[in-house]
């Protein structure tokens, strides 16, 4: 009886972290799925999305929750910026899908902002300091700390209102557009250019919310970058590009396999794994549903 | 020479080719015609190895070529060109047909090769200046350089003719003509212009929605129902 | 530029070129992927680690010869490239530079955890030193620095030749059109994935060769530095920046980026932790915003804006009259 409430505890955690690395992704889903770009610097810029949340909070000393809206805002206009000062000059540029420069793009843009991120915050692992929501919810012997449990409420709600978002307003069906047909929309009369801005800020801005109601139960170093980079591809991969329900199955999947894989193997091991699965994927799923990964 | 049997090819639920038969005999030049996303380029990737099909033969010269990868059937004999021309836009003319002869024949008389082929469409002073700095109708010439300078036996082009004015395409159906007798060719050829198909088809092969609605000589095609209604609605480039 | 030792004896300058040259004979490795083939690798450490890592490990458990050791080392990466390029080379652009990027730490990830592979000691995130035997040319150590320089130079000049060679025959030409376009490189005939693979397994082999000098000038060899995406990056970066078009592109790029970057390192390192990669990076966004082919590029621009200027003027005169 004892194993099976243990198993439900990594059950409930893995499903808990899983959908707020779902969230996550799902930024990464919507900038993907619209733009069809890869982001090398994705991960580094979650790292600075959480950077700027620990770093307001700790100046301000202010509750962390109400950060992170501010937060997810400035990184709606880095994003926006990001895809219409750099990338947009590039799409122009080329007349086909500018695969190679804009890989070198992004790279670049990953290396000086870990690189930025860590000269001004150094290489030590950050926490923050937590006076609100300290307690935890115990449901027979399953203790669930108020902070996880708050970080699994609020993506439900952002990933319900992105959908809400997508579906029912005129900016959402306008980005829908872009992502099914990108010639066929602009002849629609939609300024395809600017949405894909508009896209890459609101995706930044999910991701900063997510990685913002991390943190309480999570540190900030400037690898996570790294790390989140390959974790977001592969809960994307899996779960079928550029679909919500998809990136939060993907998410729940992979939060799963990491808490229970990690009651057998180090941390950092388990992280490797998670790249294994990502190249196992890339490779098995069918070109069908990959479309866009393979030839 | 080309027999093709219950070709199918499905796009996760979607269905773009449904038992395609199919038989090309050595010499004929065939057109392949129907409205707009009837599936012809479909059909033309699936048969040269460029998208894997679902199910159905493809026969080659007596060999079964059924999902061979596309370098092989190049290799056999199949050229082909691509509706939205892609030369190798960093290379030089002359280069962009080198390619192609020597990934079947080796460095063996290669610039003698390549010299020929431009010089039979009309490429030869331009033949080291890169492919960026063509004209469309250039850029078409060059993707038939260097189709044929590996001698290939059949011919598919996709569209040779879109986006040429008047000259440019009598230029080109002439080159074409030129072509197809110098090097005892085969063609397959999707078109949208009308009259340059009828003209130039010994027989032509009409796809609507995937499937294969109509086989006969241009007066047949022109007369035959089934294909007046297929393509009614359908902005088709008859007048051009 | 050959015959400094000569002039300049300062042991600090010496070395300062010696991890220049380096690092301009692992981006021109680097190169016969990235820039002939068109495929981008954010994993091209893991075989520079390879070849440091196995004639180190080969030296201190059976005293092969380092000279020897390297060979061992370069087929133990072509081993690996075989393994890594098959299943990803079928992959679009981006996705297989993310496989490269995620094998690559996977390796790191998986050596870091390391302390033993049956006799050979690899002892894990501490890394292995190369045992110190003082001048000893037959076992690839010298004391002096000069010796590494110039055999640091015959290095970059084999590279260059082997680039050369690959550049101007049959495949180079393949590699060439697959960089432009790969589907229409297969619609004529060209075997692709064997074009790639064979870039790559030399690729492999003579970075895995860099590891080897690594291991013997910097005398020791651990994740950190020589596993990490980190430094596959700083390679990437220094053959983006120079051209991965031209055959000096690499040397261009290193020579114009490593020394500075040295001197920022050296000057400022020390409050401002990583300052120079971050201008790396910035340097690596305007290159390929504004010289997208490349600093080595230039002279073709220059001799393109020339002449546009000579056209509108011939064409101006000629409407006046």
């Amino acid at each position: 009886m004892d194993n099976l409430f243990i198993y439900l505890e990594l059950l409930v955690n893995g499903v808990i972290i899983g959908t707020v690395y779902g969230l996550i992704a799902c930024g990464l889903s919507l900038i993907f799925g619209v733009g069809k770009i890869v982001n090398f610097a994705h991960g580094a810029l979650l790292a600075l999305g959480m950077f700027i949340v620990y770093f307001i909070q700790r100046t301000l000393a202010i509750n962390i929750y109400l950060v992170i809206l501010p937060a997810a805002f400035l990184m709606f206009w880095i994003g926006y910026g990001l895809q219409f000062f750099l990338i947009k000059p590039i799409i122009r540029r080329e007349s086909g899908m500018p695969v190679l420069p804009v890989i070198l793009l992004t790279a670049g843009i990953m290396m000086a902002l870990e690189n930025l991120l860590l000269m001004v915050f150094g290489s030590s692992y950050l926490t923050v300091k937590m006076d609100f929501a300290q307690g935890t919810l115990r449901i027979g012997t399953i203790s669930l700390p108020f902070v996880r449990l708050i970080a699994f409420f609020s993506s439900l709600v952002v990933v319900a209102a992105l959908h809400f978002f997508l579906s029912r307003t005129d900016l959402g069906r306008a980005i829908r557009a872009v992502s099914q047909d990108r010639e066929k929309a602009r002849l629609l009369g939609v300024d395809d250019h600017k949405i894909l801005c508009i896209t890459v800020g609101l995706g930044m801005a999910i991701t900063t919310i997510s990685g913002g109601t991390l943190l309480p139960f999570y540190y900030v170093h400037p690898d996570i970058g790294n790390m989140f980079l390959t974790k977001c591809f592969v809960i994307v991969v899996l779960g079928g590009m550029g679909t919500i329900s998809g990136a939060l199955m993907g998410g729940i999947i992979v939060g799963i396999l990491e808490v229970v894989v990690a009651q057998v193997m180090k941390v950092s091991v388990v992280q490797a794994l998670i790249f294994l699965i990502f190249v196992l994927v890339l490779l098995l799923k069918p070109s069908g549903l990959l479309g866009t990964a393979r030839e | 020479m080309l027999k093709v049997r219950g070709i199918t090819k499905r796009f996760g639920g979607l269905r773009v080719l449904e038992g395609i038969d199919m038989d090309v005999s050595a010499g004929e030049f065939v057109g392949l015609i129907g409205p707009n996303g009837a599936g012809k380029t479909t059909l033309f990737n699936v048969l040269t190895g460029m998208l894997p099909l679902n199910s159905g033969d493809v026969t080659f010269l007596g060999r079964n070529i059924t999902n061979w990868p596309g370098n092989r059937v190049f290799l056999a004999g199949i050229a082909r060109t691509f509706q939205v021309v892609r030369p190798f836009y960093s290379l030089s003319c002359r280069d962009n047909v080198l390619v192609a002869y020597k990934a079947k024949f080796g460095n063996a008389g290669a610039d003698e090769a390549a010299m020929e082929a431009l010089e039979f469409l009309g490429l030869g002073k331009k033949a080291d200046k890169p492919a960026s700095e063509l004209n469309l109708a250039e850029k078409r010439k060059l993707e038939l350089a260097r189709a044929m300078v590996a001698k290939p036996k059949l011919l598919m082009l996709d569209e040779v003719m879109a986006g040429l004015n008047a000259s440019e395409l009598d230029d080109m159906i002439d080159h074409i003509r030129r072509l197809k007798q110098s090097l005892a060719l085969t063609v397959i050829a999707v078109e949208h212009i009308m009259h340059v198909i009828m003209s130039l088809s010994d027989r032509i092969l009409v796809l609507n929605q995937g499937k294969l609605i109509a086989d006969g000589t241009p007066k047949q095609i022109a007369a035959n129902e089934e294909v007046i209604r297929a393509y009614l609605g359908e902005d088709s480039n008859a007048a051009s | 530029m050959v015959l400094l030792p000569l002039f300049d004896s300062d042991p600090y300058h010496i070395h300062l070129i010696i991890s220049v040259g380096l690092m301009i004979y692992l981006a021109m490795t680097w190169n016969i992927v990235g820039g002939l083939a068109g495929q981008v690798s954010f994993g091209h450490a893991t075989f520079v680690g390879m070849g440091a890592y196995a004639s180190t490990l080969l030296f201190i458990n059976y005293g092969l010869t380092p000279w020897l050791g390297m060979i061992a080392g370069g087929l133990l990466a072509v081993v690996v490239s075989l393994m890594v390029g098959l299943p990803c080379f079928r992959l679009r652009g981006a996705f297989f530079s993310l496989s490269t990027l995620a094998l690559a730490e996977v390796v790191r990830i998986v050596v870091v955890n390391t302390e033993r592979i049956g006799p050979f000691e690899v002892r894990g995130a501490a890394g292995i030193l190369v045992p110190l035997k003082g001048d000893a040319p037959g076992l690839f150590q010298f004391n002096g620095k000069v010796p590494y320089y110039y055999i640091i130079w015959m290095m970059i000049g084999a590279v260059y030749y082997i680039s050369y060679r690959i550049k101007t025959s049959r495949y180079g030409l393949f590699l060439s059109a697959i960089a432009d376009d790969e589907e229409a490189a297969r619609a004529n005939g060209v075997n692709v994935l064997k074009a790639k693979m064979l870039a790559l397994m030399v690729s492999a082999f003579l970075a895995a060769i860099g590891g080897t000098f690594y291991a013997q000038f910097y005398r020791s060899v651990d994740p950190v530095n020589v596993l990490a995406v980190g430094f596959s990056m700083e390679i990437v970066l220094m053959a983006v920046v120079g051209g991965t078009r031209f055959l000096h592109g690499p040397i261009i790029g290193t020579l114009i980026l490593a020394p500075f970057g040295e001197v920022v390192r050296a000057s400022l390192g020390g409050s401002f932790f990583g300052l120079h990669k971050i201008i790396y990076g910035m340097v690596l966004v305007a290159v390929i915003l504004f010289f997208p082919n490349g600093i080595a590029s230039l002279p073709d621009l220059i001799r393109g804006r020339v002449k546009e200027k000579q056209n509108l003027h011939a064409a101006g005169v000629g409407a006046e009259e």
